[in-house]
């Protein structure tokens, strides 16, 4: 009784001794890379959606996308220590094609807001003042040649 | 001598079993926290395999455009999601449903193609697509690279 008593102990003591070692390698090992890659897809699934909306989509369904897309990519600017450039510039594009959507509904004042808002964003990473009118300049071609020209259902 | 030899053994025992519940305690408790983080891992991973496959035009493509599309459909259904991700995830289906209709067409199982092309234009039109044809939306999934055949 007293051995099973001692064993039992020691057994107790390899657990307690290992549990916190089977918590970190599993949290360092998987829970960590998987947790990175889903935050990714939460981010790049309506970035996509919004970005093919552009340039498929009906100005209210395309505009409701890309103001989704941008929300998701301020809430992981703020949350995802993995945060970076690539995910900046998807942000920027976002800001120029809801630009371009404001501009094209006649809502200049929306459209110079967004525009600025691209503006900061391509500043914070050091992109020439230029870069954002180009940007939108090869964007709305692109609207012109992929859209509809007159944006009326089949 | 036994003795000795037993209590490491007990140890080491015990090290096993700790090391074994600890890192399934913290699977558990990541698995229940973070369902749809885990959910979007495997979404994007399984989608971005299945399009690499098919402008690959691998020989199991059509298998893994399935998987992934009932990925997503439970995506859409999902209530755990914002509305505006639903439609991304039925947006996806209807691309998923697209690149599954060239297959069946280029395996020459006409009527497959058509219902799956059918679907895909449900599907994008629900989520705003102002020309949902045939031809656009085909477009639309173009292989990435020229398809040289199996």
């Amino acid at each position: 009784m007293k051995s099973l008593k001692h064993y039992g102990s020691l057994l107790f003591l390899g657990i307690l001794l290992a549990l916190p070692v089977g918590v970190y390698a599993v949290q360092h090992g998987f829970i960590r890379n998987e947790k990175e890659m889903g935050m990714s897809g939460e981010e790049d699934i309506p970035d996509d959606f919004a970005k093919k909306q552009f340039l498929y989509a009906d100005p209210e369904s395309a505009r409701e996308a890309l103001l989704y897309a941008i929300k998701i990519h301020e809430g992981m600017r703020a949350s995802d220590p993995l945060w970076g450039r690539p995910e900046r510039v998807d942000l920027g594009v976002c800001y120029v094609e809801l630009s371009l959507l404001d501009e094209e509904s006649g809502n200049n004042d929306r459209a110079n807001a967004d525009m600025a808002e691209a503006e900061v964003v391509f500043k914070e990473m050091g992109a020439p003042d230029s870069s954002v009118a180009r940007l939108r300049a090869s964007l709305g071609k692109g609207l012109v040649v992929q859209r509809p020209a007159d944006r009326q259902r089949p | 001598m036994k003795k000795i030899a037993l209590s490491s053994v007990a140890v080491l025992l015990g090290i096993a079993v700790g090391a074994l519940a600890g890192g399934l305690g913290a699977f558990l408790w990541y698995q229940h926290q973070f369902r749809v983080i885990r959910s979007f891992a495997w979404a994007e991973m399984s989608l971005g395999v299945s399009e690499n496959q098919f402008d690959a035009d691998a020989t199991d493509a059509k298998q893994n455009l399935l998987n992934t599309l009932s990925t997503f459909e439970s995506g859409v259904r999902s209530r755990a999601l914002d509305p505006s991700m639903n439609k991304a995830m039925r947006m996806n289906c209807g691309l998923i449903e697209a690149r599954l209709s060239v297959l069946d067409s280029e395996a020459g199982d006409a009527d497959g193609a058509k219902s799956y092309l059918a679907k895909a234009q449900d599907d994008l039109r629900a989520v705003g697509w102002i020309d949902y044809s045939d031809a656009n939306i085909l477009k639309a999934v173009e292989r990435q690279w020229p398809h040289t055949g199996r």
